[in-house]
């Protein structure tokens, strides 16, 4: 049988759950009585990259395809694109869900759907919002319209509030393991089984991250970059000049994804309020232009320190991984590493340092992520990470 | 350059006229126009009331007619109307009337105008219809020193030296602040002249204190002087806190780089090194001297938890307030932070 839920990597028991959810709730629409495997509001949980969206949005095309979700007709097409008109799919724009954004949501969830049987809201990265905008969210998960289903999605239940935990089904993905992500790269995307295999590894599980590092150059090159860091930092200036071109390559890729994005947004609300017009009326729309690319403006500077973010993100996750696999060297533990193709620099730094030594670093990393939401600036913040991952030792003997 | 309005003079002998207007952007000396205008009244009658109207609210046109009319003793009065520059045309009329026929029997009309665009019109009216003008320009340049200079003499007391200008690098530019700080300094300052010295005494570190003197203090190891600083900014501006541990960053950053500079650079190359501009380096040469590089590598390490603080997180990304830490304690961290670090010169304690 192949059907939506096949996209799933490693999650045969989520698939099969799913599959009768959608099951039951096409048999009710028909008027057969509910067997009580669907419900009007999910919760998924599961680790970054464990394909929570995925599962989501497959949830989503089996309850609006009329074949029950088979992956190849209009509905299912257009889930996957996030273009269908029964299901929203919502990813927050800023750092976190505003109460507007929040209270528009909740507008939209009381109409009935348009084509489908059923009106599917998947509400990516539920845990990035304020109590606020989770409260005004309640009412609508805890008791929706007729036809409508909520599908959140959150690393895990403690990261989103109880009274929303309390009113949802709770499916819990688990990390697939690097074999399955690595058959999945190969069979789905047709990475030769070498490059699967490394991508699959160096990702740890995250399915997007190794999409990424298996079919983009670029995630590539940045990645070897961070990991090349550790062996060359036996000084402070070094560390100094390693933070600021990290810093300055994050910002120079934020840029390159955003600056396009911002222009053609911009131009495209200018135009909306009739720019270039002339005649009678112009002068109060412009007004008007100005208040909407302010906060169009607000916007996108949010979504920018989002990206960057991300980004910095990655490159601790990377490093933790690194350091991961120092300790495991240092301990002798019997487990794959992460990065087994940097073995010497892995033994250098083992034989060079000791666990307790790379345990504090492996903490400064995860201090640097705590600075970094504190919104200290990514520079002194990546500096101050620098410093703690120094090794004088490195140094070449003069 | 485009054309620029001339500022409007005086009128000459406006002050004894009956119908006056007090005109332009400067409302302390604005203020004292008025309040002269109204002593030299009551030297003259001492019974002489001062009647304020609001040109720009509703009733003004009532209000006006009521404070123009004469009161059952025939008393003279000084009307004082603000808000000219938002009165009705109606209301305008009113004072140009009472201003061609004369206010009543010992009485003076003032009209405050904030010069300026809003309210054009009714400035340039009044001045046809026969308002003497009392000008309010913000003092520039040489006038500005004459305007300080003035103060000290209207206290009996003469600035000496950079006094003036010591003065406006602590006090700022606004004359109300400035003249204050004359009347201050001259009620605590003796004999006739006051120098530069003695507004360092009294005022130094009062005004806006850049983050870059607290990073220079800290850098230059002078912990008392960071103290007083942080805390003057702190008090001027609870929410510089940001902006000091940018600055410190920044001298941490010069400093560091410095340091770490590979030998035989020559000056140019050195300073885009650094990323300070050229005269900088003779000084972080001083302070490179007094630092060791490893005391140099865990400043930076507290000054990010430091900014956290300062922006009320801590360094796991907590907000402080729900840990119990208000923003004075916050503030005490900062202070705490570039103390340690201040104190932690190679000749210092460690």
């Amino acid at each position: 049988m192949t059907d939506v839920f096949d996209e799933l990597v490693g999650q045969e028991h989520v698939a099969a759950l799913l599959r009768d959810a959608a099951a039951d709730a096409a048999a009710v629409r028909q008027g057969a009585v509910p067997r009580g495997a669907m419900t009007h509001a999910w919760l998924l949980t599961g680790p970054p990259g464990s394909g929570r969206s995925v599962a989501a949005l497959a949830l989503a095309a089996a309850l609006v395809c009329p074949y029950g979700g088979c992956g190849v007709c209009e509905d299912c097409v257009a889930v996957r694109h996030s273009a269908h008109v029964d299901v929203e799919h919502v990813v927050p724009e800023g750092v976190e869900y505003t109460v507007a954004e929040a209270r528009d949501l909740v507008a939209r969830s009381a109409l009935a759907p348009a084509r489908a049987q059923w009106h599917v809201f998947v509400v990516e990265d539920a845990d990035r919002q304020g109590d606020a905008s989770a409260n005004t969210l309640l009412k609508s998960i805890e008791e929706p319209p007729e036809r409508t289903v909520w599908v959140l999605c959150a690393p895990s239940t403690e990261d989103v509030l109880p009274t929303i935990r309390s009113r949802c089904r709770h499916v819990l993905l688990t990390t697939p393991s690097s074999g399955q992500v690595a058959r999945a790269l190969h069979e789905r995307f047709g990475v030769d089984e070498q490059t699967a295999q490394f991508a699959a590894r160096a990702a740890q599980g995250h399915i997007g991250r190794a999409r990424a590092l298996a079919t983009d150059e670029q995630a590539r090159a940045r990645r070897a970059d961070v990991l090349a860091l550790p062996v060359q930092l036996d000084a402070l200036g070094d560390c100094l000049a390693h933070a600021a071109s990290l810093v300055a390559t994050v910002e120079a890729d934020t840029a390159a994804v955003c600056d396009p994005r911002d222009a053609s947004e911009r131009e495209a609300l200018l135009r909306a309020y009739g720019k270039g017009g002339e005649g009678k009326g112009i002068g109060t729309a412009e007004r008007r232009a100005r208040g909407a690319v302010k906060d169009l403006e607000d916007r996108q500077k949010k979504r920018r320190r989002r990206v960057a973010l991300d980004q910095l993100d990655r490159a601790i996750t990377d490093l933790t991984a690194f350091y991961r696999d120092v300790l495991v060297l240092q301990l002798g533990a019997d487990v794959e590493l992460v990065n087994g193709e940097l073995r010497p620099a892995l033994e250098r730094l083992a034989a060079l340092s000791t666990p307790e030594r790379t345990l504090r670093r492996v903490d400064a990393l995860d201090r640097t992520r705590g600075l970094l939401e504190s919104n200290v600036p990514p520079l002194l913040a990546f500096e101050s990470l620098m410093v703690a991952l120094m090794d004088p030792a490195l140094a070449p003997r003069s | 350059m485009p054309p620029t309005r001339r500022a409007p003079a005086s009128s000459p002998d406006a002050r004894n006229a009956a119908a006056v207007l007090v005109l332009g952007p400067e409302d302390f000396l604005a203020d004292r126009e008025v309040a002269a205008l109204v002593a030299r009244a009551r030297e003259a009658d001492p019974a002489t009331e001062r009647r304020d109207v609001d040109l720009g609210s509703e009733r003004a046109a009532g209000d006006l007619a009521a404070a123009l009319s004469p009161n059952l003793f025939g008393d003279a009065a000084v009307v004082v109307c603000r808000g000219a520059e938002s009165a009705d045309p109606a209301v305008v009329e009113v004072l140009l009337d009472a201003a061609r026929s004369g206010p009543g029997q010992g009485a003076t009309l003032v009209v405050v105008h904030p010069g300026g665009v809003k309210g054009r019109g009714v400035a340039d009216k009044l001045k046809k219809g026969g308002f003497a003008v009392l000008a309010c320009e913000k003092p520039k340049g040489r006038a500005f020193e004459e305007f300080v200079a003035r103060e000290f003499a209207a206290h009996g007391r003469r600035p000496a030296g950079d006094a003036v200008s010591a003065l406006r690098a602590a006090v700022g530019d606004d004359l109300r602040l400035l003249a204050a700080a004359v009347a201050q300094l001259a009620a605590d300052v003796e004999g006739t002249e006051i120098d530069a010295e003695d507004v360092a005494t009294y005022y130094e570190g009062v005004a806006d204190v850049p983050g870059y003197l607290i990073s220079d203090a800290v850098w230059d190891g002078r912990a008392a002087e960071v103290v007083r600083r942080t805390r003057w900014a702190l008090v001027n501006d609870p929410g510089i806190g940001p902006a000091i541990t940018s600055a410190v960053a920044g001298g941490l950053r010069s400093l560091a780089r410095y340091g770490s500079a590979p030998r035989g650079m020559a000056e140019g190359q050195l300073a885009a090194h650094v990323g300070a501009p050229p005269w900088k380096l003779r000084a972080l040469r001083e302070q490179t001297g007094r630092w060791h590089p490893a005391t140099l590598a865990r400043a930076f390490g507290a000054l990010a938890v430091a900014d956290a603080a300062v922006k009320g997180r801590d360094a796991r990304g907590k907000v402080l307030q729900e840990a119990g830490l208000d923003r004075e304690q916050s503030s005490y961290l900062l202070e705490r932070t570039l103390l340690r670090i201040a104190g932690a010169t190679r000749t210092g304690r460690r």
